[in-house]
C-alpha cells in the first residue's frame, strides 16, 4: 500500500511536466584571421581563412605537399580583406603548404597548415 | 562450526599449494645402504652420477623412500644445509630438483660443501661434484643465457659421520655468494611456461603500408569454413610486415576423428603383413576385422604401433568381409628377426609374417588445423588500395606481353618473373589470354567483370621460397587468398615463416615484392628491366573553379619529351558537398576512362597498342554539381596514380 502511495505521488509530480526540447546550437564557423601571418595553423573542415588581397583580380589558393599540388582553386578577389572557406574531407590528415598566387602564378603569401578532419 | 572447519581446511590447503613455484625446489630423500651400511648394490660413497642414480632408485631393495615434497630453497631444509624433512641418522641420499633462472648472460659458479659425496647438474651438464667420503668444498662454472630457465638438480649423500650438503652460487654480474633461491639466483619447482612464438614475416612491397593490415588466427571447421580462435584478437603487422601470432594460437589437443591401433603380444594371429613391395616401397598390413569395435570406420585408422617394430602413420587401402588393409610405407624391407617379439609372437609364413597381437584402438589427439587470416579492410580502404595497385601501366604491360610483336605490335617479352603471368590471369582460369586484358580494361572503365570487392579476391599469399622460383610455365597454381596455413605440431615452440604478398592484377609488380630469381633462371629470355624514373617526366596543370552551381576541375597534360600512352589519376572529392556529373576528354582516339568510386573518381587514358600518344592538347575536364558551398578550396584533391610511356616505363608525374 505504501508503494502504491509513492507511485501515485511520483505520477502526480511528473506526469504533467512540460517536455523540454533541447535545440542544438548551430556550430559557428571558426575564423582564422590573417592566416598567412601564422607560421603554422591547424585547419578543420569549413574553417574560414582571412587574408588580405593587394588588388582586384584573379588569384589561386593552392594546397601543396612536397612541391606537388594537391588542391587548387582559382577565384576572383577584390582589394582588401578576403575570407575563404576551406574544405578538408578530400584531404588526408597531414601537413601541407598553403600558397596564395596571383594570376601570373607569382607566389604572394605562404604558410603551413595541418589538416585535422 | 562445520562451515568454519571447511573454510579452515580450504585455507590450509590453499596456503599449502600456494608455496609451489618461485623460491621452492622439490626434494626426494631415500634411505640407502639398506639402512645398515650394506654395500652390495653400490659403494659407501657415490663416485659418479650413476652411483647417485642407484642410491636414489627406490626400485632397488636396498633403498627406501623416506621423504618427498618441496622446500624453501634458501633455508637449511634446502641448499643451506641440505636437510629436508625426514632425513636423520646415517645412510641416506637427498636429491633437490627444480629450474634455475639466469637473470643475466655470463658465467655462474656453483659451490658445493658436503659430507659425504655431492654433485650439481645444470641443464643436464655436470657442473660441480665431490665424489668422496668426508667433508669437501668444490666448485664448477657454467655459462648461461640471460632470461632463460634451466633445469637443475643437486644431490648429496650421507654414509656415516658428518652430514650436510650446501650449495651456493656466485656470479660477477651480482654481488656476494648466495644460496639458490636468493633474488639474484631465482629458482622454481614449477616447469617454466614457454610462450609460443610464431613469427609470420609478410614480405610486402614498400609502396604498401604494412601497418594498415591486421590478422587473426582461425581454426578449420570444414573445407569451406573456419572460425576465429577464442583466444585470438587482432594483431597489426609491423612496418616490416612481421607479426608474432603466438598468443592467437590454440595449442589445445583435440580429438580429430582419427584412430591409432596399438598392439600387445597375444595368442591369436590377428595381424598379418605381406611381403615387401619394393616397387612402391611399402608393406600391406591386414588386421582381422573381428579385432575392431562394432561400427568402426576403417578409413579413420591412420596410425599403428606394432610391437617394437613400428609406431607411425599408415594409409587405408581397402577392407573386405574379413580384413581391413593398410599400407605402411618404408624405404627397405624390415629385418623381422631383430624384434624382441620375433620368437614368441611372430611367425613367418608363405609370403607373409603373422603376428599374435591383441589390437586396441584409441582416439588420436592433435592441435587443430589453423590459419592466420588477414582482417578485411573497409570497402573504401580496399577500393583505394586496389585503384593504386592495378593501374594503366599494368594493363599496358599486359597488352604488350600478350600481343607479342604481332599485328598489334608490342614486345612479347615484357615479363621478367613468373608471378607476373600469375597476376595477369585475372579471371583465374589458369591461362593468360585476351579475356584477362579485356577484364582489366573493363575494370579500368568501372566495369564489374574483375571483382575486386573483397580482399581475398585480389591478395595472393605465397611461401617466399616458392614465390622466388615461379617460372613462366608453372605459375598457375597460385590463387588469391588471405589465409595461410600454420602447420603446427606438438613439439615446436618457436616458428618463423616467410610469406610473400602479391596482388592479382599487379602485372608490373609495382606493389609486390621483386622475386629474387628472374625468368632467365628458367631459360626464358626477357627484355631488360625498365626502372621507374624518379625525376618529373611529365607535368599536369591542375585547377578547380566554381562556375555557377558547378565546380569545374581541369587537368592539362604536358608530356615534355615523353611519348605518353597511359595516364591515371585519382580525384578525391567531398561527397557531402559535390555530386559528380561527368568528365570530358579532348583526345578521343584512345581509351579514356572515368569511374566514380564513391569518394573518388578514377580517370585517365590508355592506348593499349601504344599507337596513340597523349600530347599537350590532352585535357580532362570534370564537372561536379555543388551543394551550399562558398568556395572550392579542398573540395577536391588530386593524386597522380600512374603514367606510362610507349616503352612501358612508368613515369613520374608532377602536379602544378
Amino acid at each position: 500500500m505504501k508503494k502504491l502511495y509513492y507511485i501515485f505521488i511520483f505520477l502526480f509530480l511528473f506526469s504533467c511536466t512540460q517536455d523540454e526540447i533541447e535545440v542544438a546550437p548551430q556550430p559557428q564557423p571558426i575564423i582564422v584571421s590573417s592566416i598567412f601571418d601564422s607560421e603554422q595553423t591547424v585547419v578543420t573542415n569549413e574553417m574560414l581563412l582571412e587574408f588580405d588581397l593587394p588588388q582586384d583580380g584573379i588569384y589561386y589558393l593552392i594546397i601543396s605537399k612536397d612541391e606537388s599540388v594537391v588542391s587548387k582553386e582559382k577565384f576572383t578577389g577584390i582589394l582588401g580583406n578576403h575570407t575563404h572557406t576551406i574544405y578538408t574531407k578530400s584531404l588526408l590528415d597531414e601537413n601541407y603548404t598553403l600558397i596564395l598566387q596571383n594570376e601570373s602564378n607569382l607566389e604572394l603569401q605562404k604558410t603551413f597548415i595541418v589538416i585535422q578532419k | 562450526m562445520k562451515k568454519l572447519f571447511t573454510i579452515l581446511v580450504l585455507l590450509i590447503t590453499t596456503i599449502g599449494y600456494s608455496q609451489s613455484g618461485n623460491g621452492y625446489v622439490n626434494y626426494k630423500a631415500v634411505k640407502t645402504h639398506s639402512g645398515t651400511g650394506d654395500t652390495s648394490a653400490y659403494g659407501p660413497h657415490a663416485l659418479s652420477t650413476a652411483d647417485f642414480d642407484k642410491m636414489l632408485d627406490t626400485s632397488l631393495p636396498q633403498n627406501t623412500l623416506i621423504g618427498e615434497g618441496e622446500v624453501d630453497a634458501d633455508t637449511s631444509a634446502g641448499f643451506a644445509g641440505g636437510n629436508p624433512p625426514g632425513v636423520s641418522g646415517d645412510f641416506y641420499a637427498v636429491e633437490f630438483t627444480g629450474w634455475f633462472f639466469a637473470k643475466a648472460s655470463g658465467q655462474y659458479t656453483f659451490y658445493l660443501y658436503s659430507d659425504d659425496s655431492s654433485e650439481v647438474l645444470v641443464n643436464g651438464q655436470l657442473v660441480s661434484y665431490s665424489y668422496t667420503g668426508g667433508s669437501r668444498r668444490v666448485s664448477g662454472k657454467i655459462t648461461l643465457e640471460a632470461n632463460t630457465w634451466y633445469p637443475f638438480k643437486m644431490r648429496w649423500q650421507e654414509y656415516t659421520g658428518g652430514a650436510y650438503g650446501y650449495l651456493q652460487m656466485y656470479s660477477s654480474m651480482f654481488n656476494g655468494f648466495y644460496y639458490p633461491g636468493h633474488a639474484d639466483y631465482p629458482v622454481s619447482n614449477l616447469p617454466p611456461v614457454i610462450p609460443l612464438v610464431y613469427n609470420v614475416n609478410y614480405n610486402i612491397n614498400q609502396n604498401i603500408d604494412a601497418t594498415t593490415f591486421s590478422v587473426n588466427t582461425h581454426y578449420k571447421i570444414s573445407e569451406q569454413e573456419t572460425s576465429q580462435n577464442s583466444n585470438s584478437s587482432s594483431k597489426s603487422l609491423g612496418s616490416n610486415g612481421s607479426v608474432d601470432i603466438g598468443t592467437q594460437i590454440d595449442e589445445t589437443l583435440y580429438v580429430n576423428g582419427t584412430k591409432k591401433a596399438t598392439t600387445v603380444g597375444g595368442s591369436t594371429e590377428w595381424v598379418i603383413i605381406y611381403g615387401y613391395d619394393a616397387t612402391n616401397q611399402r608393406y600391406r598390413i591386414g588386421i582381422d576385422k573381428r579385432e575392431f569395435p562394432s561400427g568402426f570406420d576403417f578409413t579413420q585408422l591412420t596410425e599403428l604401433q606394432l610391437f617394437d617394430i613400428y609406431d607411425g602413420p599408415i594409409e587405408y587401402k581397402s577392407d573386405d568381409s574379413a580384413w581391413a588393409e593398410y599400407y605402411w610405407y618404408r624405404d627397405t624391407n624390415y629385418p623381422w628377426s631383430t624384434s624382441s617379439y620375433y620368437n614368441t609372437y611372430m611367425r613367418s609364413g608363405n609370403g607373409f609374417m603373422a603376428f599374435k597381437a591383441e589390437v586396441s584402438f584409441e582416439d588420436i589427439e592433435s592441435i587443430r588445423e589453423q590459419y592466420v587470416i588477414f582482417n578485411s579492410p573497409t570497402t573504401q580502404e580496399l577500393e583505394t588500395l586496389v585503384s593504386e595497385i592495378i593501374t594503366v601501366s599494368d594493363i599496358y604491360t599486359a597488352f604488350q606481353q600478350l600481343s607479342g610483336g604481332g599485328l598489334m605490335g608490342g614486345f612479347g617479352d615484357e615479363y621478367n618473373y613468373g608471378i607476373q603471368y600469375s597476376n595477369s590471369d585475372v579471371n583465374r582460369d589458369g591461362q593468360f589470354t585476351d579475356d584477362d586484358t579485356f577484364m582489366m580494361l573493363d575494370w579500368l572503365n568501372g566495369g564489374s567483370l574483375f571483382d575486386t570487392s573483397y580482399l581475398a579476391a585480389v591478395m595472393k599469399l605465397i611461401k617466399t621460397d616458392d614465390y622466388n622460383s615461379i617460372s613462366s610455365t608453372s605459375w598457375n597454381n597460385h590463387t588469391t587468398r588471405t589465409m595461410y596455413p600454420l602447420n603446427l605440431n606438438t613439439t615446436d615452440e618457436n616458428y618463423d615463416i616467410n610469406v610473400s604478398v602479391s596482388w592479382l592484377g599487379d602485372v608490373n609488380l609495382s606493389h609486390s615484392p621483386t622475386p629474387t630469381n628472374n625468368l632467365s633462371v628458367t631459360g626464358k629470355s626477357f627484355r631488360p628491366t625498365l626502372t621507374k624514373k624518379t625525376e618529373g617526366d611529365i607535368e599536369i596543370e591542375f585547377n578547380t573553379e566554381i562556375i555557377g552551381e558547378n565546380l569545374v576541375v581541369t587537368l592539362n597534360l604536358n608530356p615534355l619529351n615523353e611519348q605518353v600512352v597511359g595516364t591515371q589519376f585519382k580525384i578525391n572529392y567531398d561527397s557531402s558537398k559535390l555530386t559528380y556529373v561527368t568528365t570530358e576528354f579532348t583526345n578521343n582516339k584512345l581509351n579514356n576512362f572515368h569511374t566514380n568510386r564513391g569518394s573518388f573518381i578514377s580517370l585517365g587514358s590508355i592506348s593499349t597498342d601504344g599507337m596513340v600518344t597523349l600530347d599537350s592538347t590532352t585535357q580532362y575536364t570534370l564537372t561536379f554539381k555543388t551543394k551550399e558551398v562558398k568556395s572550392g578550396l579542398g573540395l577536391v584533391s588530386i593524386k597522380p596514380i600512374d603514367a606510362v610511356n610507349k616503352e612501358g616505363t612508368q613515369l613520374k608525374m608532377i602536379i602544378k
